[in-house]
């Protein structure tokens, strides 16, 4: 859920092209997905409503509130920037029992990238954010961009994360995707001492869910235990993103408010006018336009990409943006993520 | 078509003297947060690749 396209930060890597803008979702919009997801939620163990953006919290406490309030049965979490959490959004998120994940790239020398419109640094701002959290014992995830991933760069980070005290971090190497066009073809051996650094200094100290580290040592165990077939899911998870004006975007977040000559707006449809179920049941029942596209670049990547067992495929936008079509196979985003990181974990298991 | 991933679990199975530890390292740790009375509790690949810029976890 996209409550705003608003950011009061101007990341020198962010992909979102009307960031400077308050595109700013209708209560409407939401009600209208509630109407489908309270459903959805009804049938499941666990649902997660994710408010992204722009920065969710620029809506204000109040309007956020009309957001969420249709919702029932939910999981609501908030990526947020963390510059304008302080104690009276603390309270908001325990009234509403919001998971939290915040996005900061490490010491403030790494997160330098992540500047006001002024130019201005934000990472005191950001600290702030997580001293209100702490302050309120409130857990939070962590998404640190790594903008140049080399040896010596992991284990600090890693200790920064751990004294920072999420209990979760994923880790982006910053990728080429929409109004970001810095170059992101890295050098192999970089990126994969990197990853071999992480791993090490994950099993040195696992106190931190880490995403991608986890998922290779998990993949790394089912191989060896010859069950690594079982690992990717027989039916892939549309995702549905809406936009702050009720477009629904399936299978990459990522992509929701853009538009592309040769692809038009990535839509399936608007809540407004269709509820979301109806929407992506049309949708994956006869794929059509980019993702009859994107999904035959999935069997193109199964078929070619010895990674393919571990990743599941090159994401669509990062198809798109380096690549310009959907039906292409291997990016630098699937190099520097995925390919370098299994790569380090075999690095570091035969040093071991 | 085929797929070509043998040529992948081979290296991984290559190195499995050293993957073996680090496995069971991080087996021991999904034990521990998943409580006694669950196997495992480790990511699952949609909490993984699909989206990468926001965290969303099922996982409890």
């Amino acid at each position: 859920m996209q409550p705003t396209t608003l950011c009061n930060l101007n990341c020198a890597y962010c992909y979102l092209p009307f960031r400077s803008r308050d595109g700013r979702m209708p209560v409407e919009v939401a009600s209208a997905v509630a109407g489908t997801v309270n459903r959805w939620a009804a049938e499941a163990d666990q649902f997660s409503v994710v408010w992204h953006g722009g920065e969710p919290l620029t809506v204000g406490r109040a309007y956020l509130g009309e957001l969420m309030a249709p919702f029932r049965g939910v999981e609501q979490h908030i990526q947020t920037n963390a510059t304008l959490i302080d104690d009276a959004w603390c309270e908001f998120f325990r009234r509403h029992d919001v998971r939290i994940g915040l996005s900061i790239d490490g010491p403030a020398d790494h997160t330098a990238l992540r500047v006001d419109w002024a130019g201005r640094p934000a990472f005191d701002r950001i600290m702030r954010g997580v001293a209100a959290l702490r302050r309120h014992e409130i857990r939070f995830a962590a998404i640190c961009v790594v903008a140049d991933p080399r040896p010596g760069l992991a284990a600090e980070l890693y200790e920064f994360f751990l004294n920072l005290g999420c209990y979760w971090l994923g880790i982006n190497v910053e990728e080429r995707e929409g109004v970001n066009t810095r170059v992101n073809a890295r050098p192999a051996e970089a990126v994969q001492a990197f990853w071999s650094e992480l791993v090490a200094a994950w099993l040195a100290d696992p106190r931190i869910e880490l995403r991608e580290v986890e998922w290779a040592l998990r993949y790394a165990g089912a191989v060896l235990a010859g069950g690594a077939d079982d690992l990717l899911p027989a039916l892939r998870d549309p995702i549905p993103t809406v936009a702050h004006d009720g477009r629904v975007v399936l299978f990459s977040p990522e992509l929701a408010g853009f538009t592309d000559p040769a692809y038009g707006d990535f839509a399936s449809g608007n809540v407004l006018d269709r509820p979301l179920d109806e929407i992506v049941a049309a949708a994956v029942a006869a794929p059509t336009g980019w993702i009859a596209e994107y999904l035959a670049g999935t069997e193109n990547c199964r078929a070619s990409c010895p990674y393919f067992g571990f990743c599941g495929g090159g994401q669509a936008s990062n198809r798109l943006f380096e690549l310009g079509r959907f039906d292409g196979t291997v990016t630098d985003h699937c190099r520097n993520t995925k390919i370098r990181l299994l790569e380090g974990v075999l690095d570091h298991a035969r040093a071991a | 078509m085929p797929e070509q991933h043998d040529v992948v679990t081979e290296r991984v199975r290559a190195a499995a003297t050293g993957l073996a530890p680090m496995v069971a390292r991080a087996e021991a740790v999904w034990r521990e947060r998943a409580g006694p009375e669950a196997v495992v509790r480790a990511p699952d690949w949609e909490q993984v690749f699909p989206s990468q810029f926001y965290e969303f976890t099922n996982r409890r």
